[in-house]
């Protein structure tokens, strides 16, 4: 299949096609979910040796580990024996794991343990059938990140640009993060549909959510929204953010803050967050939400970080924490977290109302008729990039740059036989 | 635990079923106090089975479904009647069994009840959920009418199998 025949990025063009095919899914799961850096879980989760996660890579059952020295390790959920899941909980302490079905037992270091009644399988080689590993784990700032290709760059490369955005949300008090969740739950939409508005899709929510905007309860102010004054971000490698310019008689972390006990808490700490994070991250550029390619998104004005576990081409399984500020106080701790679950969880007053379209917009890629007709990304078509003083391809707010990068390299992940193949047209 | 308190409370709680049901949401509003607080928590499997079950539970300080007062659940009401709440237009169709009433404390003033709930909701053509678990209420006597004042609604499913909670439990 020619993938990259499905997206006209000049056009501004989407075949339907790609938010249900089975062999298009079937691609992603070997192209895609087990080559990219994916998100795994937060350091806060598992902060004692022994302490572990479950978490999905795409569809694969992962076992987030602290092992007993301390690191951090991820291995598939999955007997070497005969492939029954070695952990079933979703979260503990465990010094081993030993599997219900015949007793193999791992360390925290993925070495086959014991085997009962080993003797019987005469020349069995221990070292042979650890646990399946990730081949490579990395952490940035808090978020842990695993891939099961040993070819992909290494984290901080392959995040780019996208690292220097993150850090407004992980690093603007000294501490880093921590986080509450996940809050899990299954919606009948492919993943795509959720990543692509997370990392681009401004125009959306004066229709989605104005019924939360009307009532107050929005993701930033009403003069934020009012001025409109913002940018999509195209990172490279697929990461999508879109951010408000602030202006400069309110130039300041608290700008576009979604509710005033957390406005005074930016002010109050301006000091901080400028030297930590300088004058351009602190003051001339406030993110609201993103995509860290593939399906890792963030939402920095209301602390909400979320995956969307792809489950079949037509299903997905949303986890999403709230994530804030160790050095905090408990009770902007509590805003923080409701500030985030408010809106964005299954009872969110401005999450609700996405679920539909989404589950529609997937429901008219497995029409006949409807796929005979491409899907419009044509806002703002082939605008030349702004020279902002940002990191990043900067277009304006109101545009489908942000997508079509996305989906752009999505193609170009899918077509290529290797990193180095994704890696030499990136640029 | 005497049987006339127990048929008041099953009253209580099939009347303020009914609001629901037939989305008469204001009014089901002003069943709660006015420092009411509606806690739905979320929940995880654990390693070993532990002795207390509400041990898988999360706790205060970590992540819910509902964390409201009456303010918030208000301004979900109130979302409700506005025009573009799309998760509710058109309406959920809800059907709830409210059973197992039991009372477990009467301090004269309030009164601690758990019930369990089988809610079923569809909507549109073929949509169809079930929300299954427990509630605990605190109900207080206000002027010689029955109130909630605090709520408590523990869901069965770990991983919530509904796209959304655009509806109340």
């Amino acid at each position: 299949m020619e993938i990259k025949s499905l997206v006209d990025p000049e056009g501004g063009l989407i075949n339907r096609r790609i938010f249900a095919d089975r062999d298009i899914y079937d691609l992603e799961r070997e192209r895609l979910f087990a080559r990219c850096w994916l998100y795994l879980g937060h350091e806060s989760e598992i902060p004692n040796p022994g302490d572990f996660a479950a978490a999905y890579m795409g569809e694969e059952p992962v076992i987030l580990w602290r092992d007993l020295n301390g690191r951090a390790r991820a291995f598939l959920n999955v007997c070497r024996h005969r492939g029954n899941r070695v952990c079933r909980a979703d979260r503990g302490n465990a010094k081993l794991f030993t599997c219900s079905y015949h007793g193999w037992t791992y360390s925290s270091d993925g070495k086959l343990a014991l085997v009962p009644r080993s003797e019987a399988f005469h020349d069995l080689d221990r070292d042979q059938w650890g646990l399946i590993p990730v081949a490579q784990i990395d952490n940035y700032k808090g978020l842990i990140f695993a891939t099961f290709d040993p070819e992909a760059p290494p984290l901080l490369e392959y995040l780019g640009d996208m690292a220097w955005y993150l850090d407004i949300l992980l690093d603007r008090r000294a501490g880093g993060t921590e986080v509450s969740g996940p809050i899990r739950w299954v919606v009948d939409a492919n993943w795509k549909t959720a990543a692509e508005n997370f990392g681009g899709d401004g125009y959306h929510i004066a229709s989605t959510h104005g019924s939360a905007r009307d009532l107050g309860i929005d993701t930033t102010t009403s003069e934020t929204r009012i001025s409109a004054k913002g940018h999509q971000i195209s990172c490279g490698n697929g990461h999508i953010l879109v951010a408000w310019a602030t202006p400069p008689e309110d130039a300041g972390p608290w700008f576009a803050q979604p509710v005033a006990e957390l406005a005074d808490y930016m002010k109050k700490h301006t000091a901080e967050i400028e030297s930590r994070l300088g004058d351009v991250r602190a003051r001339k550029v406030s993110p609201s939400a993103g995509t860290v390619f593939p399906n890792l998104s963030v939402h920095w004005l209301t602390r909400t970080i979320r995956v969307w576990h792809p489950r079949g081409p037509d299903k997905m399984e949303i986890w999403s924490w709230a994530i804030v500020d160790k050095a905090a106080p408990p009770e902007i701790k509590e805003v923080m977290r409701f500030t985030s679950q408010y809106r964005f969880s299954p009872t969110g007053v401005f999450e609700q109302d996405d679920m539909d379209n989404w589950i529609q917009v997937t429901g008219a890629a497995r029409s006949v008729i409807a796929r005979r007709y491409p899907a419009n990304y044509q806002m703002s078509l082939n605008e030349p990039a702004a020279d902002v003083g940002l990191r990043g391809r900067i277009t304006s707010r109101w545009s489908d740059s942000n997508q079509l990068s996305m989906y752009l390299h999505w193609a170009k992940v899918l077509e290529a036989k290797s990193w180095s193949e994704i890696q030499s047209s990136t640029a | 635990m005497d049987s006339a308190l127990r048929q008041t409370i099953e009253d209580f709680l099939y009347l303020e079923a009914e609001l629901l049901d037939e989305r008469r949401l204001r009014e089901w509003l002003e069943l709660f106090t006015e420092d009411a607080r509606y806690w739905a928590p979320i929940r995880h499997n654990p390693l070993e089975r532990p002795d207390d079950p509400a041990e898988e539970l999360s706790k205060p300080g970590e992540s819910y479904y509902f964390n409201d007062t009456k303010e918030t659940l208000r301004i979900r009401v109130e979302r409700v009647y506005s025009k573009q709440a799309w998760a509710e237009t058109p309406p959920s169709r809800t059907r709830r069994l409210i059973s197992n009433v039991r009372v477990k404390k009467d301090d004269g003033r309030e009164i601690e009840v758990h019930s369990n709930f089988i809610v079923y909701r569809t909507r549109m053509e073929t949509d169809e959920d079930f929300f299954v678990g427990t509630r605990k209420d605190i109900l207080r006597r206000v002027d010689g009418a029955m109130k909630i004042a605090r709520r408590t609604i523990i869901l069965d499913q770990a991983v919530l199998g509904a796209k959304n909670i655009s509806i109340f439990l």
